[in-house]
């Protein structure tokens, strides 16, 4: 069984003329547990739309989307705010650090929502990512390096089985991206986590065991008065 | 940390973010609160105190006119007095069966702005000023002598002046104060009272006599009095106001203390009810203004919001976290209601206190702190659920795509 499986996916979106615009149309699309796989993509081309629908964040309007045997799609809200918590992780392009508060503040509230599961120590964790000396800190009190690497803890705080990372690297300098996607993919070997990256940057994805062309896996329609365009 | 911990975390971080607004926004809680609290507590407190404060009589007889200005005069010490009486009619009523005690009151005459009272050194002796309790004079002193040139000192006169026995003084004529209106008579102060928390420990007694023959007075003086306190047996209020208020046309029997009050207090109920809207309508600018506050915190918080739900929490955590804002806002108003309160109350205590001797107790427990303390939650709550009903519904994916 994979461990996760896409079948006929589909979601579309109103465009501001009213038009229906089908952003994601995945016949097929799965992951094997572990496995690291990197999709590449254009800018705009519906790969966080994508992440999203795995994520529970959105709902398809059509489609199955199997995480380890359960649907998805049929998860009730609170079983997919379980689903973020527990089982995965995310690393957005902007970091997305809740700016009021610590590192550890930012690490020790995204674990208050996974209950009693057995997560990791957050110092521990922000420890490993080398930001030992900056717990105490604020995001806005750190390099754009180390916001990442805080973002990175974040997402491995409750030992998820799934990481999403959407453009992990977009913010950052050629050195820090390396740097950033050696340490991703070093934590979630050591975890054995599945790791799904999506990047426009060729170089993100290039020491993956799998890689993926977005454009060949989606294939929108754009639905126009009733007619319907391929490949646009 | 648990959700309970990390949503008290992001409600206080939300309070403190947005500091200044949430304290303007607690601060009007507080003054409506404050407000409908003081106007409500001081007028029953003070109905309640004077009502009380009638020092176990349950009636005045005195010159005809107005029942309210007799007992303000002779029970409370204030406002002149309507007239006075023969010496007669205080024997009259003394000896009238349904009466069970009678004491003369006369006034004309002050000390440094006290008003000295003559009565008969029998009122200390006899009468019960609060069931079962008589009046008590401090050590080393005593009561005065009926035939002396004497003084028992009101307890707050006393604090005062800093009268102490063995003290001498000269009164003065009328019941203001006026320096060139010094009489010659020398008073000794042979003891002061414990205090009553009454009109009683605002004024200086001497005996009845020192009044009615201080020179000066008119002669007519000497066979008259201000008032006289009167405490019933039974029924006998009916027949003595019948006798008195209806059939007679040369005294005023105020019976009912109580009653008569109640009617003066009701005539400042207009006053009560402007303060009272004035209270609501502070009340609704307040929930406004903690409307406003989290609505605008809300557009700001969107994003912390959607990142939260990205991270796990529910919709119901998010919403709990702009209520939780809502309610520290108001229960920081509901606390500072009561400070304003304390304070309103504190210096409302002290006025009526220097002016009348009745003491207030504002500070005693009541049920009201209760129900306005819980009116101020669900007031701020209420003024909470607009933006909380927004942050149930925060879109995820648009807020976080408008992020990157």
């Amino acid at each position: 069984m994979n461990f996760l499986k896409v079948e006929q996916l589909k979601k579309s979106f109103s465009s501001p003329a009213g038009d229906s615009l089908c952003v994601v149309d995945v016949e097929e699309f799965s992951l094997n547990e572990a496995e690291f796989c990197g999709m590449r993509g254009e800018s705009g081309s519906g790969k966080t739309t994508f992440l999203h629908l795995i994520a529970g964040i959105l709902s398809p309007d059509q489609g199955m989307i199997q995480l380890k045997g359960r649907n998805v799609g049929q998860m009730s809200g609170s079983e997919r705010d379980k689903l973020r918590a527990t089982f995965i992780g995310y690393v957005f392009q902007s970091f997305n650090l809740l700016q009021g508060f610590t590192c550890l503040e930012n690490l020790q509230i995204a674990m208050s929502f996974a209950g009693d599961l057995n997560k990791s120590d957050p110092r521990e964790l922000l420890g490993r990512v080398g930001l030992t000396e900056r717990m105490d800190y604020y995001p806005h009190q750190l390099s754009i390096g180390q916001q990442q690497r805080v973002a990175l803890a974040r997402a491995l705080i409750n030992k998820p089985k799934l990481v999403l990372a959407d453009e992990p690297t977009g913010n950052l300098d050629p050195i820090n991206a390396g740097n950033a996607m050696e340490l991703l993919c070093e934590l979630c070997r050591e975890s054995k986590i599945t790791l799904f990256v999506v990047s426009h940057d060729e170089k993100v994805i290039k020491n993956f065991d799998r890689q993926v062309d977005w454009e060949q896996i989606n294939r929108p329609d754009l639905v126009e008065g009733g007619e319907t365009k391929k490949g646009s | 940390m648990n959700s309970f911990r990390a949503l008290f975390f992001l409600c206080t971080r939300g309070v403190k973010q947005f500091a200044f607004s949430s304290l303007v926004a607690s601060l009007a809680i507080a003054m409506s609160g404050g407000l409908f609290l003081g106007t409500w507590k001081i007028k029953e407190g003070a109905q309640n105190a004077f009502t009380l404060s009638s020092g176990g009589f349950d009636a005045v007889l005195g010159a005809r006119g107005s029942k309210l200005q007799l007992i303000l005069n002779a029970i409370f010490h204030l406002e002149a007095s309507p007239g006075n009486l023969k010496w007669e009619q205080y024997e009259i009523i003394k000896n009238t069966p349904g009466v069970k005690e009678a004491y003369p009151l006369a006034v004309g005459d002050n000390f440094m702005g006290y008003r000295l009272v003559g009565t008969e050194s029998s009122l200390f002796k006899e009468h019960e000023w609060k069931k079962g309790i008589k009046y008590r004079v401090q050590k080393s002193g005593r009561i005065f002598s009926d035939n002396a040139k004497e003084a028992l000192v009101g307890n707050f006169v006393a604090n005062k002046l800093g009268l102490k026995v063995g003290d001498r003084f000269q009164p003065y004529h009328g019941l203001t104060f006026r320096e060139e209106s010094k009489h010659d008579e020398i008073y000794v102060v042979v003891g002061i009272l414990d205090p009553t928390g009454t009109p009683a420990d605002k004024v200086i007694w001497i005996p009845i006599k020192g009044i009615q023959l201080m020179e000066g007075h008119a002669s007519e003086y000497a066979s008259s009095v201000s008032a006289v306190l009167v405490k019933l047996r039974g029924a006998a209020g009916f027949a003595l106001e019948m006798k008195y208020n209806k059939q007679g046309n040369q005294a005023t029997f105020a019976w009912p203390i109580a009653a008569t009050l109640a009617e003066f207090f009701d005539r400042l109920v207009w006053f009560e009810k402007v303060l009272e809207w004035i209270a609501y309508l502070v009340g609704s600018v307040a929930s406004l203004i903690i409307l406003a506050v989290l609505r605008n915190s809300m557009n700001e918080r969107k994003r912390e919001f959607a990142i939260l739900r990205c991270l796990g929490a529910s919709r119901r955590f998010v919403t709990n976290v702009v209520l939780g804002q809502s309610l520290i806002i108001s229960l920081i108003g509901a606390l500072g209601s009561f400070l304003i309160y304390l304070i309103m109350s504190g210096i409302a205590s002290y006025f009526i206190r220097e002016q009348t001797g009745v003491l207030l107790s504002p500070f005693e427990f009541d049920l009201t702190f209760f129900y306005v303390f819980f009116a101020i939650i669900i007031l701020g709550i209420v003024s909470g659920l607009p933006p909380a009903w927004s942050a149930y519904r925060v879109d995820i994916s648009q807020n976080l795509r408008s992020s990157t």
